[in-house]
């Protein structure tokens, strides 16, 4: 449905996006992760067609988004900041939305603002920014667009209301819709994704959620019998999650060609257990020793 | 059926320009009704009137310039009514495109299933259905209140018809121009400056270029053989009289010929068209810069540094004042000016600004 190929994007000089490439199927739920400012509103924006790329497509359905802009009609971007609907009420919005999309459903957005507790009739202005994210979001899935990307969805709202906003992502997954969630909720997206697209460095690498990890790292926790192999634990195919007394919690290195987990079995350490290794993990493992970007 | 679609189509991005100029539409034909209408009314309904007004008209409307002189006070109701309408225009663009640009509703704008000329075009629609609604309800006021007065043997309906036309195009012209500024600027700071900057260039740039020919003991035209017979450059008289935008703006009924309606209108078409085609092309990542485009920061860097130095080698003249002459003092001014002036745009240009 969705086919990102080989965008690039410099901003100030600097390049944002890298030869960026991935496809979404129909009805699938991808994560959107890096650090701040790896560049992921960025590729939203382009993929929205809010900012034109340097090189390279975007192609919903087999149709360049920024070539034939009415195929949006079915893609939906809702921004961090819900700033350019100040002046409007809910149902202000709605009634703008529902004559640009064609599928928009003001019931299920009257029913998703009753149940975020979310006022019709009082100007967006007026909204915490909790209530904006909520009201900017519940706005976007009543398009029922195929596509709707999300940057940021849970920025700025209390533990309650994220539940509420997950949840409603989830729904609207179940309900066939695609998604790509921009976020930091790593233990979140990890549950609800089916694929997680990694930034880094201005280029996407994708991830399947489930075995997130499989073939690229692996978990332990040591226990070693003296001191501690201070050199090896610097190397780069080991890096340190945690440590207290003689127990480290390590990932290694877990590509075809690593040495790093034989050499551990030499060493024989009094305890080696292998941990599951969750999405988090993963992210430290690739982007645990990068700067910010921004 | 395809025309119908896509008129269809734009209701939603006129309803979201209207809801942000809601403002103007209500203050605008209302604002302009105070300058035209009313005054006219005013004029011949309040205000106290010669006993012997109908002869008096008749002696003074034997020719034609006496007539629009004394019934149509020349036009100048219509040049009042002219300017507000141009200062409405300027800031409804400002609104339009600046302000849209740093508060998300250009990348709302952006997002939604529409191309960027469209959007452009339905902004430009929205303020040319106001300007020409407003001059079209207010000429008809103003057409009934003459045709009410005293005055009233004397209406003329292509009197009307003219100041309508050309008003419209001044108007419309000078909102496109506006817009198309807003096209190449990234703030509302720099759409303001710049707006101002394009209007008054055509006059001072030839001012400060002949100056600074003349510092430089070159006259580019001369009437006689000595200094004191220098008049001005008439090549620079006819410049500032072509590209003088309020000149044509401030037309009274017998300076309005075919020749400025038709420039007004070849700007009109123009300014609209590379408004559409600078804003399909809008790189949204220097929304807050002076200039979006790097096309528009070069011509920005070497117009202000040409310009500033210029005006510092005139100060170099005036507070440097050498016996090597007016040109060394020019000179030292034009290259302190220019360092000055590079550096200074050099850091403007980096700068994002919030406004």
């Amino acid at each position: 449905m969705l086919a990102v190929r080989h965008l690039s994007k410099k901003i100030d000089g600097k390049a944002v996006l890298a030869d960026v490439s991935f496809e979404l199927g129909e009805g699938r739920v991808a994560g959107l992760i890096g650090r701040n400012g790896a560049g992921k509103t960025t590729l939203l924006k382009v993929m929205s067609g809010i900012l034109d790329p340097d090189g390279g497509e975007v192609l919903f359905e087999g149709r360049s988004i920024h070539w034939e802009p009415e195929v949006k009609r079915e893609l939906v971007f809702i921004p961090d900041t819900p700033e350019a609907w100040y002046g409007y009420t809910g149902w202000g919005a709605a009634y703008m939305f529902g004559q640009i999309y064609p599928r928009f459903n003001p019931v299920y957005f009257r029913d998703t603002m009753n149940r975020f507790g979310l006022p019709l009739d009082r100007n967006i202005r007026q909204f915490s920014k909790g209530m904006r994210m909520m009201f900017s979001t519940a706005l976007g899935l009543s398009t029922r667009a195929k596509l709707v990307l999300l940057d940021e969805p849970t920025n700025g709202i209390d533990p309650i209301a994220k539940k509420q906003v997950l949840t409603l992502l989830m729904e609207a997954a179940a309900d066939g819709m695609s998604l790509i969630i921009s976020s930091h909720l790593l233990e979140e997206l990890e549950r609800m994704t089916d694929a997680i697209l990694l930034m880094r460095s201005g280029g996407v690498e994708t991830h399947a959620s489930e075995g997130v990890a499989d073939g690229i790292v692996t978990k332990l926790q040591v226990v070693f019998a003296g001191e501690a192999p201070e050199a090896w634990l610097r190397s780069p195919d080991v890096r340190v999650l945690d440590h207290i007394g003689r127990v480290y919690t390590l990932l290694l290195n877990a590509a075809p060609g690593s040495a790093a987990a034989g050499e551990l079995v030499a060493m024989q350490p009094m305890l080696m257990e292998p941990l599951p290794v969750r999405l988090e993990d993963l992210y430290v493992w690739k982007l645990g020793g990068e700067p910010h970007e921004g | 059926m395809k025309g119908n679609a896509w008129f269809k189509g734009m209701r939603p991005l006129l309803g979201r320009e209207y809801a942000q100029a809601r403002l103007f539409v209500f203050a605008v034909p209302i604002v302009h009704f105070l300058t035209l209408g009313m005054t006219r009314m005013n004029q011949w309904f309040w205000s106290d009137l010669d006993t012997n007004l109908q002869n008096r008209l008749e002696d003074h409307a034997f020719s034609h310039g006496d007539l629009y002189r004394y019934v149509y006070d020349s036009g100048s109701h219509e040049v009042v009514g002219r300017f507000w309408l141009l200062l409405a225009a300027f800031v409804l663009a400002l609104v339009q495109i600046g302000v849209e640009r740093r508060n998300g509703s250009q990348e709302l704008l952006f997002s939604m299933p529409y191309s960027r000329n469209r959007i452009y075009f339905s902004k430009w629609l929205l303020g040319a259905l106001l300007f020409t609604g407003s001059l079209l309800a207010n000429t008809l006021v103003d057409a009934i209140v003459l045709a009410a007065s005293p005055a009233s043997d004397y209406f003329r309906a292509d009197y009307f018809a003219v100041q309508f036309g050309y008003s419209l195009l001044v108007v419309l012209a000078g909102y496109s121009c506006a817009l198309l500024v807003g096209s190449f600027t990234g703030s509302v700071a720099s759409q303001t400056v710049l707006t101002w900057v394009l209007v008054a260039l055509p006059i001072v740039f030839v001012e400060l270029l002949d100056y600074s020919l003349r510092a430089h003991g070159i006259y580019l035209e001369r009437h006689g053989e000595l200094y004191d017979s220098y008049t001005h450059v008439l090549w620079g008289d006819r410049i500032q009289d072509w590209l003088n935008f309020f000149g044509y703006a401030s037309a009274e009924y017998l300076a309005i010929s075919w020749a400025k309606a038709l420039a007004l209108l070849a700007l009109l078409i123009a300014s609209l068209a590379l408004g559409l085609l600078a804003y399909s092309r809008n790189p949204t990542e220097n929304n807050g810069k002076l200039m979006v485009f790097k096309r528009g920061e070069t011509v920005l860097r070497y117009g202000f540094v040409l310009c500033a130095s210029m005006v510092a080698g005139l100060l170099g003249t005036e507070l440097l004042r050498l016996s090597g002459g007016e040109q060394v003092g020019y000179d030292i001014g034009f290259v302190i000016g220019c360092v000055l002036s590079a550096l200074g745009i050099r850091k403007l240009l980096r700068l994002r600004f919030k406004y």
